[in-house]
Formats: C-alpha cells, sequence, structure tokens
C-alpha cells in the first residue's frame, strides 16, 4: 500500500519520527482503549479548526520494524504503531496507553510511514454479546483507516 | 472532577485520620484556606441557612432567595469539597527539592491542556431553554437536582485546582500550569451547568457555597488518588451517557448531555495528570500500604456511586438508561483503567462484588426509611459486613508497566 503522504511527502528530508507500538488488538479493539479514537478524532479536529497540518498517523505493521528485530519480537502480531513528529504527543500517548513501545526512527516520510500490512476492519471477532454489557454499541470496525498516511483528508 | 464521589465520611474520616496521624508526626499544622481555617476554629458548627426561604412552585425546591436554590444538605453521599497540605504538595512537585523528578510526561500533558481543545465547544443555543421548559413535575425536580450536584462536584474541582495552581506557581512551575489549566476545564464545566440551572429559573450561589461548605482535608497522597478516580469514572460516566443518547436520540431530555463527548475528554486528560503525577513519585504506588489505600479508595468511589444513582434510578430511567447495567459498565471500565496505575484493585468481575454492592444497596434503602435506632443498628451492622466482604475479596494485581513489568524480560511481550 502506498505510504506516501500528501503533508509529509511534500518533504523528501529525512527527519525523526515518534512512535507508540503496541499489539494491534490491545490498540484499536481492547474496550477499555475506545478513548483511543475519540483522542485522534478530536486532535484531527483541532488540527483542522486551527490549520495545522496532520503530523500523527496510525501505522499497522510498520516497515521500519525490519530494521529493528529486537522491538519487532517483543510485540504480539499483529502490531500497530502511532508515528508522529510531535516528540512531546508520543509521550502523551505513551501516558495514555501505558501498554506500549515507545521509540523513535529517523528517515523520510516514504521510509517512516510505510506499512506492511494493513489491519482489515474484520481483524478482530465481533465482541461477544453476553459479555458487552455497555450501554452503546462498539465503534464501527476500521475506523482507524480515517488515520493511515495519506487518508488526511478522509 | 465530574464525579465527586469519594464522599462518604467513613472514607474521609478514615483518610483525613492517617492524614492528621501523619501531619501531626511531622508537627506541622496544614494551612487551610482561610475560610475553611475560620470554620475549623470553630467549636460549634454555623447553622447557615438563608431566613424565610421561598419555595419552587411547581418541584417544591426551596430557594435561598428568588431566583437561587438553597443548597442541597450535606450528608454521606453529596459531593465534597477539598483542602490538602499545599506545603508537603510542594515539597512533592519542587524542581529544586527534586531536581531529578521525572517531568516528561506532566510536560506532555501541560501540552494537551494548553492546546484548549474545548475552547469554543462550551456555547449554548435556543434549544436548551426549550427542552428545559418541556420537563415538567417530578421530572423537572429529579433534573433539577441532577444539575445541582454536578455543578457542586464540578465546582469543588475547580476550587482545589486553582488554589493548588496558585501555591505551587514559584516552586513547581509545570504542575502549577497544569492545575491552573485545569481549573479552567473546570469552572467552565461548572458555569455551563449552572447556566442549564437558570433554564429551569434557578441557579446556585457559588460565593455562597466556597464560604460555607465544609471542606474535607486530605493529604496529597489522597488527593491524588481520589481526583484520579474521580476524573477517569467521570470520563467513563459522560462518554457512556453520550454514546447511549447518541443511539437512542429519543432519550435525549436536554441538549447538555450532546456536549458530554468533547466535555469528557476533559475529565479524562485530568486523570492522565494523576497518573503522570504517581508516575513521577512512584512511592505512592509502590509499596503495600499503598496497595491497601488503592483498593480502599476504589472500594469507596464504587460503591458510592452506586448508591447514589440507585437512590435516584428515575433520573437514570428518564434518559434510557437501565440504573444496574449503566453502573456495573462504569465500574468495570473505571476499574481497567485504573488497573494500568494503582498497584492494586478491586475483581468486579468476581460475581460477589455485585452480589456486595446490592446488599448494600438494599440496606441503604431500607436505613433511609428507617425511624429508631433499634431499627437502623443492625442495618448499619449489615452495611458494614458487607463493605468488609468487598475489602476481603482477592484483589486484582496491576499497575503501569513501567514499574510492575520487566519489559526487558524474553517473557514480557506488548
Amino acid at each position: 500500500m502506498e505510504a506516501a503522504t500528501e503533508n509529509a511527502a511534500s518533504s523528501t528530508a529525512s527527519q525523526k519520527y515518534y512512535f507508540c507500538l503496541a499489539n494491534a488488538d490491545f490498540m484499536l479493539n481492547d474496550e477499555n482503549n475506545e478513548h483511543f479514537p475519540e483522542v485522534l478524532r478530536e486532535r484531527r479536529r483541532f488540527y483542522r479548526e486551527t490549520n495545522k497540518d496532520q503530523d500523527f498517523w496510525v501505522v499497522p505493521n510498520p516497515a521500519f520494524l525490519d530494521a529493528m528485530p529486537d522491538v519487532a519480537k517483543k510485540v504480539r502480531q499483529p502490531c500497530v504503531a502511532v508515528v508522529t513528529t510531535d516528540e512531546v504527543w508520543n509521550n502523551f500517548v505513551k501516558l495514555r496507553l501505558d501498554r506500549v513501545y515507545k521509540g523513535c526512527v529517523e528517515g523520510t516520510a516514504e521510509e517512516c510511514l510505510a506499512m506492511k500490512s494493513p489491519i482489515a476492519a474484520d481483524a478482530f471477532p465481533a465482541p461477544d454479546t453476553s459479555k458487552w454489557t455497555a450501554p452503546y454499541a462498539k465503534y464501527a470496525p476500521g475506523w482507524w483507516e480515517a488515520f493511515y498516511p495519506g487518508n488526511e483528508n478522509a | 472532577m465530574a464525579s465527586q464521589t469519594i464522599s462518604m465520611s467513613a472514607t474521609a474520616r478514615v483518610a483525613a485520620r492517617a492524614s492528621l496521624r501523619s501531619s501531626r508526626d511531622t508537627s506541622r499544622i496544614a494551612r487551610l484556606p482561610k475560610s475553611a481555617a475560620r470554620r475549623a476554629a470553630s467549636s460549634a458548627r454555623l447553622a447557615v441557612r438563608a431566613a424565610g426561604a421561598a419555595v419552587d412552585q411547581e418541584t417544591g425546591i426551596k430557594k435561598m432567595r428568588e431566583g437561587i436554590k438553597e443548597a442541597a444538605d450535606e450528608n454521606l453521599l453529596t459531593p465534597r469539597f477539598y483542602t490538602t497540605d499545599f506545603d508537603e504538595m510542594e515539597q512533592l512537585f519542587s524542581t529544586e527539592i527534586n531536581p531529578n523528578l521525572d517531568e516528561a510526561e506532566l510536560v506532555a500533558i501541560l501540552q494537551e491542556f494548553r492546546e484548549d481543545f474545548n475552547q469554543k465547544h462550551f456555547v449554548r443555543n435556543d434549544s436548551f431553554k426549550k427542552a428545559a421548559d418541556g420537563i415538567t413535575g417530578e421530572s423537572r425536580r429529579i433534573f433539577i437536582e441532577f444539575l445541582e450536584r454536578s455543578c457542586t462536584a464540578e465546582f469543588s474541582g475547580f476550587l482545589l485546582y486553582k488554589e493548588l495552581g496558585r501555591r505551587l506557581k514559584k516552586t513547581a512551575p509545570v504542575c502549577a500550569e497544569i492545575f491552573t489549566l485545569m481549573s479552567r476545564d473546570e469552572a467552565r464545566h461548572a458555569g455551563f451547568l449552572n447556566k442549564a440551572m437558570s433554564d429551569f429559573n434557578l441557579a446556585l450561589d457559588l460565593g455562597f457555597l466556597t464560604k460555607n461548605r465544609q471542606y474535607t482535608f486530605f493529604k496529597p497522597k489522597f488527593i491524588i488518588y481520589a481526583t484520579y478516580l474521580s476524573e477517569k469514572i467521570g470520563y467513563w460516566r459522560y462518554i457512556s451517557i453520550y454514546r447511549h443518547l447518541q443511539e437512542n436520540p429519543n432519550d435525549q431530555l436536554y441538549p447538555l448531555f450532546q456536549y458530554f463527548e468533547n466535555w469528557c475528554q476533559d475529565e479524562n486528560r485530568h486523570g492522565d495528570f494523576f497518573t503522570a503525577c504517581l508516575k513521577a513519585r512512584p512511592e505512592f504506588i509502590n509499596d503495600w500500604e499503598a496497595k491497601l489505600w488503592a483498593r480502599f479508595f476504589c472500594l469507596s468511589v464504587y460503591v458510592t456511586m452506586y448508591l447514589n444513582d440507585h437512590s435516584r434510578t428515575e433520573f437514570y430511567e428518564s434518559i434510557g438508561l437501565d440504573t444496574t447495567q449503566f453502573n456495573m459498565h462504569v465500574i468495570h471500565q473505571t476499574n481497567k483503567t485504573t488497573a494500568q496505575i494503582f498497584p492494586q484493585v478491586i475483581d468486579t468481575y468476581n460475581p460477589k462484588f455485585k452480589e456486595y454492592l446490592d446488599n448494600l444497596r438494599d440496606i441503604n434503602v431500607k436505613l433511609s426509611k428507617a425511624q429508631s435506632p433499634m431499627e437502623k443498628a443492625p442495618l448499619i451492622a449489615g452495611f458494614a459486613a458487607n463493605l468488609l466482604g468487598v475489602a476481603l475479596m482477592k484483589p486484582v494485581d496491576s499497575g503501569s508497566i513501567d514499574f510492575v513489568e520487566d519489559v526487558n524480560s524474553p517473557a514480557f511481550m506488548y
């Protein structure tokens, strides 16, 4: 899948990308992490209202892990990273989610935002209705696709 | 502080006694805000009550004066106002005294508050008044009480955070700015709720509350436990109400609830700040005493909420919620979130836990109807027995992976 982004790709310069890496089921599907799409949607709304270019993305199975075999073997597969050029915000993601590997990678947007394979909307089993006790439905599967690199205007 | 639910007097009494013992050990008398100090100095409780209270014709609600609701009496379950040992709070977070304090996550949450995601969010429109006029009779009284409790809780958070922001300004500038920005959020929430009450031709006299409310003293570490839980449970309560109403728009009684999605993100971020405080001062979460206190505060918060909400089940039913389902969902999710930082939490999925909660609820109903001390005594004993039952349940060990996991061990996986 083409990883070049409309905004970040405007620069072919190398820069630092900070990330929080986690198991995909934990980050994208855990009922206790339903706050996380809310954080991302809020931030995106704020960036649009203040005319800031988006500098954070959800990158499933990031390609940059090929260069970090020791890290790759520490995370249950499939995995996903929240990637950003804002180091301070990356620390916030760690604070909020806790069970994430926090790291940094340097390179071009094309290199650092490349995904080896996406996480399909139906990647996780439907919630067991006998165990889902919330008075509302789960967020629609695939909510994360809006935050893939290249989908900034989706 | 959306759910100022840490209000059982037993909680305050035990924690305050522990606080005062520690305070006495260090031969230091906590400095209270002037109003609380004045109140503490008096040997008798002042009976401050407006003379000749009028009454709202439709709902029977008492007024302090025209347009101003008489504040609800304080009791075991009402929202609390807090004060703390400000000198000790300075000791904990002063960057001069603690040059090695890891502020990375404190700075991260400060940046979130500086962004001010909700600066333009709390704006009312014409639909508010129209909706309020459509809420009549008993529903009106119940709704006004909901607004009052919520406003009082948010306002108490505002007072505490504002004072902490002021006191820490010179010595702990990062924490001070965070407290000040959190007080900004709480002031918005309280103001929004008080304006909502004006749709019902009433308002709270917040200045009066500031001067006359009883303040509960908590040591800083208890303030952190208490406000952490209050903010996180507030997040889960508000987001659950919001999402339920999004899916059931016919239950949307009043437009206030449409603001709950953005509102609850403030609460969640406030909780994150207290997570960062605990991670910066790990002695609060790394010993057996911390485990006991963590479970104690969880128990108090969950029980208080369960009893409060069931005693007002008509409110939750008026917006289409099943009170028990709503409460258990909020408790489970809050407990899981809390397990990311507290060293121990309650096993809320153990069926015995809900049995104890239901017993406590049933006894609470009987207590509210009991007339004589002889009638009350066995009920109080039963209540204590069920609380003890929860307290003695096998806990769940928990905590941030930064503290409880050896992330470099080959066995550890993210």
